[in-house]
């Protein structure tokens, strides 16, 4: 059976490395990157199968990478938002330009991995 | 000190300075190389930090997976795994024991538990105390510098270390500010009971914004029940009042309603407004007399809540307590907010009645009230406090002040929404009932202000007509324009009529001024603009040219003022002004001009031009003019610019004494002709 391979793009590296650790030991393939120029040189290699980004990012926004990912590469593939609670419009913006699930900090890891595996298994599995 | 006295000496003041080249190079190369070290230790220190940094940050990289490791660890892990968690135990062990990396370890802790939530963030918590880190954060606690203090505190209140609750408590009277906030957020965080230890020990202030975070802290514990706060409202420290008053509105104790009607009468301002707030929230109705008891020994900051928490939690019954604040009290915005109160309770009670104009086609509201409200005005003056009748007027319209105590309520009788209405719309019999002896009443008023007037002595003469004039109401124009044509007084006069002026300016509206009065205002000196011009300069020319400038401008103003100048030293003074006299006064009373008898034409000019320049001439004006002058000024294309007032009399034409002198000159210059 294949691994997963999820995108992780998170500028806190501590936190980024956590979740990487724990999406790993869950089984997944994850690519780790720390600003959104890197995320975005990233997706024009290769479309992972779930994106998991935070909103405040170096660079590129996660909601300038989820308009880049749905207007530019024409991709579906869904994509988890990670922000902080305040930032309501940005959430509402990303949703509107096709993000698939929000996650607040601070983040729970095992709230994630559901998350995840919800998104797989209803993009891959319907 | 050759060089020294060579450059400095003596010499140096009085030529050129000798100073020694070499020392200039010595300075130069003195300032060269503290440049350079000035720089060098910049860019030393900048490495220095820049390199520290990036080891931190190789370090962090570097214990990111372990920590992660120990917080992921379960027991139940395959075989392979638990020996790689034995071998970065006694990793981790190496790493403790260098100072430089328990730091770091301690600060990706702290930095992660931000960032973490549910069972990682207690792990996270767990590995914390395993690993000993807390027993760095105690150490803090002992510092001397408060801010390694502050540090400590909100390390172990951050790792909820709960054994450290002892020991930070005791910061909480600390005389240093941050320590004292940070050890009250963290007793609170640290124990469910840790708030009620900081509303009974703490000696200092609370600050608002530290209020609000100990409330988000509150917020945050899981399951919390909060004790009922009403018992520290007995404390010594106000804000510990404040603080529990919020504290009650936050978790809506309202088992507390004894205790916070009674902090209404509190010393403290800022408890007052507090408890009036809290009671308004809750709604305690019972408050309501406690309001109406401090009300007048309040602040006006308190009167306003007071009349506020009124409108929101009065009735009918609390109309009269209302209306005896807009009758007792003397400040303005009391006065407006009772005001507000009372159309909050029954809604538009008190309708607008400053600045309305009233059609003419109306007949009776609006006037009806400007009386009501001169009587009222004359009540308030008659007690030495001056107020503008706007402000009173309201009050007295209302039906139901027939419950409050005022002269002329016969009975009493509750309002209610019928009176209301029957009081927009127009006046009901009863209103007009009201009204007779409010008519009469001002009658009487004038006589008695005229009697007033009459008794008093000039100085309060002068000030009275001040106050009318300040007052600006067209009520009092009557009384002025009494003492304006009827005062012996000059000044009074005067005063009387500029007061009335003002009345006018401010109302806008044209009150005829009796030509009278006008003339008597313009009997001194001083009236004419060029008075002031005149008395400034001290050269005879000067003056000379102003006079010669006043005849060919002035008007009957200066007359006084030219008078005055008669009495001059200066004989050609007094002659220019003698002159300009006359010429104004011709040019004022043109009809003067104009001659009595029939004569011929010559003559006619001549004697009219005499007849204006005699200022003494007392001649009766006929408003006819002869048929000669009148076919004359017809010949010549003279139209009659007939003002309005003029209308009544045939025949008036304005013509310039110029014209007329021109005229009489060359008929003169021909008849010397004829005659030589």
């Amino acid at each position: 059976m294949t691994r997963r391979k999820l995108l992780l793009a998170e500028d806190d590296q501590m936190l980024a490395s956590l979740l990487k650790y724990r999406l790993e030991r869950d089984g997944y393939e994850v690519i780790l990157e720390y600003d959104g120029k890197a995320v975005k040189e990233k997706l024009q290699e290769d479309i992972p199968d779930v994106v998991i980004t935070d909103i405040m990012m170096p660079y590129f926004s996660g909601i300038e990478l989820v308009d880049h990912l749905r207007n530019h590469l024409k991709s579906n593939v869904p994509v988890i938002l990670i922000s902080a609670a305040s930032n309501d419009e940005n959430i509402v913006s990303a949703f509107e330009m096709g993000a698939n699930d929000f996650i607040s900090k601070p983040v729970s890891p095992s709230e994630l991995l559901v998350r995840v595996s919800r998104e797989i298994k209803r993009y891959y599995c319907t | 000190m050759h060089i020294t006295k060579l450059t400095y000496s003596v010499l140096t003041i009085l030529g050129i300075p000798q100073i020694h080249t070499n020392l200039l190079w010595d300075l130069t190369f003195l300032f060269l190389i503290l440049g350079v070290v000035y720089f060098i230790s910049i860019f030393f220190f900048r490495n220095k930090l820049s390199i520290l940094a990036l080891r931190r940050k190789g370090k962090r990289k570097e214990l990111a997976p372990v920590i992660s490791n120990f917080l992921f660890h379960s027991p139940e892990d395959p075989r392979e795994e638990q020996k790689e968690y034995v071998e970065l135990k006694i990793k981790i062990r190496e790493y403790l024991a260098d100072t430089r990396y328990r730091k770091i370890i301690s600060q990706i802790l702290l930095d992660l538990q931000k960032d973490v939530a549910g069972a990682t963030r207690e792990r996270l918590f767990k590995l914390y105390r395993e690993l000993g880190l807390h027993h760095d954060a105690f150490q803090k606690l002992g510092s001397w510098r408060w801010e390694t203090v502050a540090q400590g505190i909100l390390e172990l209140s951050q790792m909820e270390v709960s054994d450290s609750y002892q020991l930070i408590r005791k910061f909480i009277n600390d005389r240093r500010g941050v320590i004292r906030k940070q050890a009250e957020l963290a007793t609170v965080g640290l124990r469910k009971d840790g708030i009620d230890y900081v509303l009974d020990t703490t000696r200092h202030s609370i600050s608002e914004w530290q209020q609000l975070k100990l409330i988000e802290t509150l917020g945050k514990r899981k399951n919390y029940r909060p004790p009922q706060f009403k018992g520290w409202l007995l404390s010594q420290n106000k804000d510990v009042v404040l603080f529990a008053l919020r504290l009650i509105k936050h978790y809506n104790q309202k088992g507390a309603e004894r205790s916070i009607n009674e902090l209404v009468m509190h010393r403290n301002d800022e408890i007052k407004s507090a408890a009036i707030q809290c009671i308004v929230d809750f709604n305690f109705k019972s408050a309501l007399g406690i309001f109406k008891n401090v009300f007048w020994s309040s602040s006006n900051t308190i009167k306003v809540g007071i009349l506020n928490a009124i409108a929101d939690l009065g009735s009918e019954d609390d109309i009269s307590f209302l209306a005896e604040v807009t009758d007792r009290e003397s400040n303005f915005m009391i006065v407006s907010k009772a005001q507000s109160t009372i159309n909050a309770i029954v809604p538009e009670t008190i309708l607008p009645s400053k600045d309305i104009v009233t059609p003419k086609n109306a007949k009776e509201v609006h006037p009806v009230v400007e009386e009501d409200s001169a009587v009222q005005n004359h009540e308030v003056e008659e007690m030495g406090q001056v107020h503008n009748a706007a402000e009173y007027m309201e009050v007295e319209d209302l039906e139901f002040f027939d419950e409050v105590e005022i002269p002329n309520a016969r009975e009493e009788r509750p309002l209610n929404q019928e009176t209301k209405i029957s009081f927009e719309l127009g006046l009901d019999e009863e209103v007009h009932q009201h009204l007779e002896p409010i008519e009469s009443t001002k009658e009487d008023l004038n006589e008695h202000e005229l009697n007033m007037y009459e008794v008093t002595d000039p100085i309060e003469k002068s000030k009275l007509i001040d106050l009318l004039g300040d007052t600006a109401d067209d009520q009092d124009l009557p009384l002025l324009e009494h003492i304006a044509e009827n005062e012996t007084d000059s000044e009074l006069r005067f005063q009387a009529f500029k007061a009335m002026k003002s009345i006018e300016k401010g109302s806008q509206t044209t009150v005829p001024v009796t030509n009278q009065v006008e003339k008597e205002s313009l009997t001194l000196p001083n009236h004419s603009i060029f008075y002031d011009l005149y008395h400034h300069t001290d050269e005879q020319d000067a003056k000379l040219i102003l006079l010669k400038e006043v005849l060919e401008i002035g008007d009957q103003k200066e007359i006084p003022f030219l008078e005055s100048l008669l009495s001059e030293k200066n004989k050609s003074i007094v002659k220019a002004a003698k002159k300009a006299i006359d010429t104004i006064t011709a040019k004022e009373d043109p009809k003067s001009n104009q001659l009595e008898s029939e004569p011929k034409e010559e003559q006619v000019m001549e004697m009219s031009i005499e007849d204006s320049l005699d200022h003494e001439s007392d001649i009766q004006v006929d408003d006819r003019i002869p048929m000669e002058l009148f076919l004359l000024y017809e010949e010549l294309g003279i139209e009659s610019p007939m003002d309005e007032e003029d209308k009544s009399s045939p025949f008036d034409f304005e013509i310039s004494q110029e014209f007329f002198l021109d005229l009489s000159n060359g008929n003169t210059d021909k008849q010397q002709k004829a005659n030589k």
